[in-house]
C-alpha cells in the first residue's frame, strides 16, 4: 500500500538519489535506504490508520448509546416528572401525615376520655382499664416513627428529583423547578431530620443502648 | 428511693401529638408537674426561667436539636447538673455515643413503652439524689 506519507519519503530519498552521479558507490546504500524508509512510514501510517478506525468505532458507539439514552429519557417524559409526578407525590405524602397527624389525635381524646369515665370506678377494675389505654398511648408511638420515616421518603425523592434536574440539564432541557424549590409543607417535613429510624438490624435496641450506658 | 410526683419534669418535642403522648405516660407513672416545649431554643429559655427536676429530650428539632439544648445545658453552671433524658428515633452507635459524650443522663429509643421510661426516670432521679 502506497501512501501519501511514504510517497513523501520516497520522493525525499529520489532527490538525494538524483543528485548522485551514476556511477557513485553509494547508490546501492541510498536506494536501499529508500525502501527502508517507504516501507517504514508504510507501517508507520497502518498502524495510525488502525487506531484512528478503532477510535471512530468507539466513538460512533458512544454517540449511539447517547442517542438511544436521550430517546429512553425523552420517552418517559421527564418533564412530567417534575411538573406531575413529584408534586402529586409530594401532596400524597402532605395528606398521609395530616391523616396520621389526624387520627393519632382523635386516637389521644379517645384515650384521655376513657381516663376521665374512670373517676369513681372501684380501683381494680380503673386499673385493668388504664393498662390497656398505656398500651394505646405506647402503640401512637407509631405516629413520631411513621413521621420520621415519611420525612425519610420526602428526602430521598427530592434527591431522585434534583438527579433528573441535573440530567435534564446535560440534556439540554430546562429543569421546570430550581433545586430546593420542592412544596414548603413537604420540604418542612424534611427538615431537621438526623439519620431518623433505623431498618430492623441497622440500629441499636434499646438492651444494647443500655449496656453503652452501663 | 421515694420520687415526688410533683417533681417539674420538661419534655420538648417537635411532634405535638408526642408530647401528648409522653405527658399522659407521665401523668399514668405519676408526675403531674410537666411543662411542654416544642424546640431546643424555646426549652432551653423555659429551663432557665424556672427550676426542673428533669428534661426528656427528643433529638430532631429546629432552631435548636436535642443535642445542641443537652450540650447548651451542661455548659451553664446553674443547669449543667440537670438530668436529662433524650428520647429519639436515633439508634445508631455513633448517635447514641455522641449523647453520652455531651453527658445524656440516660437514652430512650422510640418507639418506647411505659415500663422504659418509668424505669429510666427511676434510674436517672436515682443517680442523681
Amino acid at each position: 500500500m502506497t501512501s501519501e506519507m511514504s510517497e513523501l519519503g520516497g520522493r525525499v530519498v529520489d532527490a538525494i538519489l538524483a543528485a548522485e552521479p551514476q556511477d557513485s558507490p553509494r547508490r546501492p546504500l541510498l536506494e536501499e535506504a529508500r525502501r527502508i524508509v517507504v516501507d517504514l512510514l508504510e507501517s508507520f501510517e497502518r498502524a495510525v490508520s488502525s487506531e484512528q478506525r478503532r477510535l471512530r468505532a468507539e466513538l460512533d458507539a458512544l454517540a449511539g448509546m447517547i442517542a438511544t439514552m436521550k430517546r429512553e429519557v425523552e420517552a418517559i417524559r421527564p418533564e412530567e416528572i417534575e411538573t406531575r409526578h413529584m408534586p402529586t407525590v409530594n401532596g400524597e405524602i402532605g395528606a398521609i401525615a395530616a391523616h396520621l397527624e389526624t387520627a393519632t389525635g382523635d386516637i389521644l381524646d379517645a384515650c384521655e376520655s376513657i381516663e376521665r369515665t374512670l373517676e369513681g370506678v372501684p380501683e381494680a377494675q380503673a386499673e385493668a382499664v388504664r393498662e390497656q389505654v398505656t398500651r394505646i398511648y405506647e402503640a401512637c408511638n407509631f405516629h413520631d416513627i411513621s413521621g420520621q420515616r415519611i420525612r425519610k421518603i420526602v428526602k430521598t425523592l427530592e434527591n431522585v428529583e434534583e438527579r433528573i434536574s441535573a440530567l435534564l440539564a446535560v440534556l439540554g432541557q430546562q429543569p421546570r423547578r430550581q433545586r430546593g424549590e420542592s412544596d414548603p409543607a413537604v420540604a418542612a417535613l424534611a427538615n431537621s431530620l438526623l439519620e431518623g429510624p433505623q431498618l430492623p438490624g441497622n440500629g441499636r435496641s434499646q438492651d444494647e443502648i443500655d449496656a453503652l450506658f452501663g | 428511693m421515694k420520687i415526688d410526683p410533683n417533681l417539674p419534669i420538661l419534655i420538648v418535642d417537635d411532634y405535638r401529638t408526642m408530647l401528648r403522648i409522653i405527658r399522659n405516660l407521665l401523668r399514668q407513672i405519676g408526675f403531674t408537674n410537666v411543662d411542654e416545649a416544642t424546640d431546643g431554643a424555646s426549652a432551653l429559655t423555659k429551663l432557665r426561667e424556672k427550676p426542673y427536676g428533669l428534661v426528656i429530650s427528643d433529638w430532631n428539632m429546629q432552631p435548636m436539636t436535642g443535642l445542641e439544648l443537652l450540650q447548651a445545658v451542661r455548659a451553664d453552671p446553674k443547669l449543667a447538673h440537670l438530668p436529662f433524658i433524650m428520647v429519639t428515633a436515633e439508634s445508631k452507635t455513633e448517635n447514641v455515643l455522641a449523647a453520652k459524650e455531651a453527658g445524656v443522663s440516660n437514652y430512650i429509643v422510640k418507639p418506647f413503652n411505659a415500663d422504659t421510661l418509668r424505669a429510666k426516670i427511676t434510674s436517672v432521679l436515682t443517680k442523681a439524689s
